[in-house]
């Protein structure tokens, strides 16, 4: 009896649950869609969209995974929005799954412990891959939670066309433009031979100091900001002559649109600038004339080490949940394995990040068709070859420091300009020490 | 004796009193009955026969695309009353500008510097209108040019347009860059340069252009167009733009205004909705017979899909619900045309659609909750039955044992019918036992032995009671105050009178008697005797 009742029961049971089974069918098959804030490209359409769209339709759709793009701007922007989000400012965005940026980023979030820590999804062996000091600059208080995807420096970009024009009159030499003296000399006699016309704009003065500074010996920074030693005195003569005859830009902004408008033709921006330069300048009455765009190596001060700011941000991932943290992690892990890396950031003007990036790198130079682009590489080469790349420290205070530094500088050399203009040249060696001194007032530390 | 009696008619009133057979079997049969119902059950749940999720599904989606339709309609209803406004505004600074100059439309022509310096006095306005918009960007362009020498002029148009820098939410904002427009009038007005920019609105990329300048009709209204979803040149994004006439003071079109919305900004402000189906998407798109152009239309916040604005996806209209068909992916949901009028002339729809695998999920859920109430439903019900089946069959046979028993031994099982058969069969035992109950040698001996002892003398017979209840040789003396010698005396008495040989061969008698329940006929035959 009792084994009869056991038959019938087990036979219920496994009709019900076949039942079950049937009853569930197909299981749920949810994409998990990640979003992410880039600066690959700008407004400008980018090879970075292109490869998103190509992890879309393979990786991703096969792990069920979808990147989808919410921003492209600059890191500047994104600065702005993350920390909105991270302070959940009123009208602020969510914070996305993934951002890019520098460490003043992370450093300035109220909690850093929001980004996921990469040694949590990636092996020592993955993680060893990539370049130690790329990744050393992306550890912040021993946790690594900036990846790096690529990385760029500075570079002196020069409308070749316009400055054979000049060179052709003045006999200045491409070669004049190897020191800041040299380039600032150049500025002057452009604008002299212009009529006032500007010959160079810096993407970053803040930089331009730094590293200048660094390169002449001594300590740019000091604990509450700024050194202010003799070798900014030494940087700050030729660049504030420069911008008081007219020869430097003093306009806000990135350095390409003045190189777009013709208001320039040459200026010293991050690699990855190479993106927004056209080769077709614009003027005013609406012609516009095809222009060549080199690149040459970062201007130096005569005597100074080869320094030169490595720039690059990298990729943050917020913390989510384990199946949202997965799927960005699949996505990075995609984006930055060798071959399809150097592909990535040869399209942008960037360096590889991982070890095995840079043996593929000189094949992938050699495929480029774009003379802009082939010209840049051969630059960042000799930059690899003959210089040092200079990192910026990790300080709360940097954002605060840059953005104080450019904003002062362009106000106070216009000012200075401005004075110039209304009394000549006679007044520059005075001109050059008050502004020297306004801009220390003004700065402040 | 009374004792006995009143043990047994104990049991018999129990039986009597205990639940019938009938209702313990009723009840085992309704739980059988509602175990096949159940088991039904379960084979309609598995079916899907009992979840309408097709229906409550239809009328989800229904109230979806209602919204929809309705943000769409508000939408593009606010944007064009804006559209107008600004319109007018270009509309009467460029005549004011130029009569207080003394000038033509036409002398804008050729003349950078006189458009560089309207457009620096229309830039404000422009702006404000931008930013009193729910859109991503506005414009104006008008239909002259800075230099009519150039081979591109035929198409290229003075105008500013400008965008948001870096949108993230549904609330416009951020950076205002300056996409087309002077260089001078953009730098006079604080504004950055676009990456792409240009100083003048290339016509030919606007679709519809040349309908609303050839328009000619009265009220403004009647003259405003949307284009489809257009890729802006060099950049990442995709927009559509709501296209004013913009007439002067005698009613001719001088250029064309209107508001962005970028494909960016337009699925940020219309995120996914979350329900138990699913995420369901929002889509505004040109329709074509019944095909959505997903290619020209604008998508809102696609989350959790592999959604994109490509290509094509075929309608096949159902009586819940609609499917819909895009790259091998099928969605479900609603569908309705909205007013609006494309520049391409096709029907505009507000679209509400979540992918079919969240229906098929949310299906299969509701099927997989009633298959495990009906299958848990089913089971209870079995182990009921079993259950019940066990306490019905137990007292059944506990009853048969107990009828095979000694009535004496025999407890009431609580079911009335079996107590009362019990006890029926023990009355019947009873009466048929002095013929049936023991074989006949031993009956033939039992008697014998009491018809012997009606020979006892009452003192043999207390002693032999007192052997009968357990007692020894050895207790005898103690108990009558006798000496032992005296019992030994007796002993020999009653065994030579009840035939035995010893003491031991007493006891198996006595046993027997016992088991046999005749032991009191042995005890007492002498006082039945004495009583008759």
């Amino acid at each position: 009896m009792k084994k009869r009742i056991s038959v019938l029961a087990a036979v219920v049971l496994a009709v019900g649950f076949a039942l079950c089974l049937a009853a569930c069918g197909e299981t749920k098959d949810d994409t998990v869609t990640v979003t992410l804030w880039h600066v690959y490209g700008g407004e400008v359409n980018s090879n970075m969209n292109a490869l998103v769209d190509e992890f879309n339709n393979t990786v991703g759709r096969e792990q069920g995974v979808r990147v989808r793009v919410d921003s492209v701007s600059n890191s500047g922007v994104i600065h702005e929005s993350v920390l909105a989000a991270a302070y959940k400012e009123p009208g602020a965005p969510e914070l996305p799954d993934i951002f890019v940026s520098y460490p003043k980023t992370v450093l300035a979030l109220p909690d850093d412990d929001i980004l996921v820590d990469y040694r949590d999804y990636f092996t020592a062996g993955e993680l060893n891959a990539y370049i130690p000091e790329f990744v050393e600059e992306g550890t912040v208080d021993g946790r690594p939670v900036i990846l790096p995807l690529a990385k760029s420096t500075e570079i002196l970009f020069v409308n070749k066309t316009a400055f054979d024009r000049f060179a052709a009159d003045t006999g200045a030499s491409l070669d004049e433009l190897a020191t800041w003296e040299g380039l600032y000399a150049v500025a002057e006699r452009y604008a002299e031979w212009s009529g006032g016309k500007s010959f160079f704009a810096h993407d970053y003065h803040f930089n331009y100091f730094q590293v200048g500074v660094e390169s002449l010996g001594e300590s740019f920074f000091d604990e509450d900001g700024l050194a202010f030693g003799p070798g900014f005195t030494y940087a700050w003569k030729p660049y504030a002559e420069a911008a008081l005859t007219g020869g430097l830009w003093l306009g806000s902004g990135y350095a390409t649109e003045p190189l777009r408008t013709g208001d320039v033709i040459a200026s010293v921006a991050s690699s990855a600038s190479v993106l927004y330069y056209s080769d077709v300048v614009t003027y005013k009455d609406n012609s516009s004339e095809k222009v060549e765009i080199i690149s040459l190596p970062c201007p130096i001060f005569e005597g100074g080490e080869r320094l030169v700011m490595q720039r690059g941000v990298g990729a943050c991932t917020v913390k989510s949940t384990p199946e949202r943290e997965k799927a960005c992690m699949i996505f990075l892990k995609w984006l930055t394995e060798p071959e399809r890396n150097v592909d990535f950031v040869t399209s942008l003007g960037y360096m590889p990040v991982t070890k095995e990036g840079f043996d593929y790198l000189p094949a992938a130079i050699e495929t480029l068709t774009d003379p802009m682009y082939a010209s840049l590489y051969e630059a960042f080469l000799r930059t690899r070859q003959d210089y040092t790349f200079y990192v910026p420290p990790q300080r709360e205070d940097y954002l605060s420091l840059e953005t104080r530094f450019e904003k002062t500088a362009r106000l106070r050399l216009t000012a200075g300009r401005v004075q110039y203009s209304e009394q000549g040249a006679d007044v520059t060696d005075e001109l050059l020490h008050t502004t020297l001194d306004e801009f220390k007032r003004s700065y402040g530390n | 004796m009374l004792l006995y009696l009143n043990r047994r008619w104990g049991k018999i009133d129990a039986a009597a009193r205990g639940r019938s057979i009938g209702s313990r079997l009723a009840l085992c049969w309704l739980c059988m009955v509602l175990a096949v119902l159940s088991a039904a059950l379960l084979l309609l749940s598995a079916t899907g026969v009992l979840s309408h999720t097709a229906s409550q599904f239809g009328e989800t989606a229904a109230l979806q695309q209602k919204n929809t339709a309705a943000i769409f309609t508000a939408q593009m209803d606010v944007l064009t009353a804006q559209g107008i406004e600004l319109s007018n505004t270009v509309s009467g600074e460029v005549e004011s500008f130029l009569a207080g100059r003394g000038l033509s439309f036409d002398a804008l022509n050729d003349n950078p510097e006189l458009i560089a310096e309207l457009e620096d006095m229309l830039i404000p306005a422009l702006k404000s209108a931008m930013e009193g918009s729910t859109c991503s960007g506005a414009y104006f362009c008008l239909d002259a040019t800075a230099n009519k020498s150039l081979s591109t002029s035929e198409t290229s148009r003075a105008g500013v347009y400008l965008r948001y820098s870096g949108l993230r939410s549904a609330h416009p904002g951020g950076t205002v860059t300056c996409f087309r427009g002077t260089v001078d009038a953009a730098r006079r007005n604080g504004l950055q340069l676009h990456n792409r920019w240009n100083p003048e609105l290339n016509t030919s990329l606007i679709p519809g252009y040349r309908q609303v300048m050839a328009w000619d009709g009265d009220r403004l209204s009647g003259g405003c167009l949307w284009t489809e979803r257009i890729p802006l040149l060099d950049t990442w994004e995709s927009v559509t733009l709501l296209c004013v006439p913009v007439r002067d003071g005698a009613g001719n079109v001088r250029g064309v205004c209107g508001m962005e919305l970028s494909d960016l900004y337009f699925s940020l402000s219309h995120s996914t909705v979350s329900d138990s189906y699913g995420s369901f998407i929002m889509l505004l798109a040109p329709m074509n017979g019944d095909t959505l152009l997903l290619d020209k239309a604008m998508l809102g916040s696609t989350e959790g899909t592999d959604l994109s604005a490509s290509g094509e996806m075929r309608i096949q209209s159902g009586r819940d619900y609609d499917t819909f068909t895009w790259n091998d992916t099928t969605y479900l949901g609603k569908y309705q045309i909205v007013p609006g009028r494309l520049a391409d002339g096709h029907p505009l729809a507000a679209v509400t659609l979540v992918p079919e695998s969240g229906y098929r999920h949310q299906v299969q859920t509701a099927r997989l909750g009633w298959t495990l109430g009906s299958l848990g439903f089913l089971i209870g019900m079995l182990v009921l039955a079993a259950a019940l089946s066990r306490r019905f069959a137990m007292p059944i046979a506990q009853g048969l044992e107990a009828a095979k028993s000694c009535e004496h031994d025999w407890q009431p099982t609580g079911i009335r019918e079996i107590d009362e058969l019990t006890v029926y069969f023990h009355s019947r035992l009873r009466e048929s036992r002095p013929e049936d109950a023991l074989p006949r040698q031993v009956e033939s001996l039992v008697s014998e032995l009491i018809d012997r002892s009606k020979g006892l003398t009452s003192s043999e017979r207390i002693i032999l009671r007192y052997y009968a209840e357990g007692y020894t040789v050895k207790d005898i003396p103690g108990l009558l105050f006798i000496s032992m010698g005296t019992v030994k005396g007796h002993n020999s008495h009653i065994y030579s009178k009840l035939g035995v040989d010893s003491y031991d061969a007493l006891k198996s008698y006595l046993d027997v008697l016992r088991r046999c329940g005749r032991l009191e006929e042995l005890l007492q035959s002498g006082k039945q005797r004495s009583y008759v």
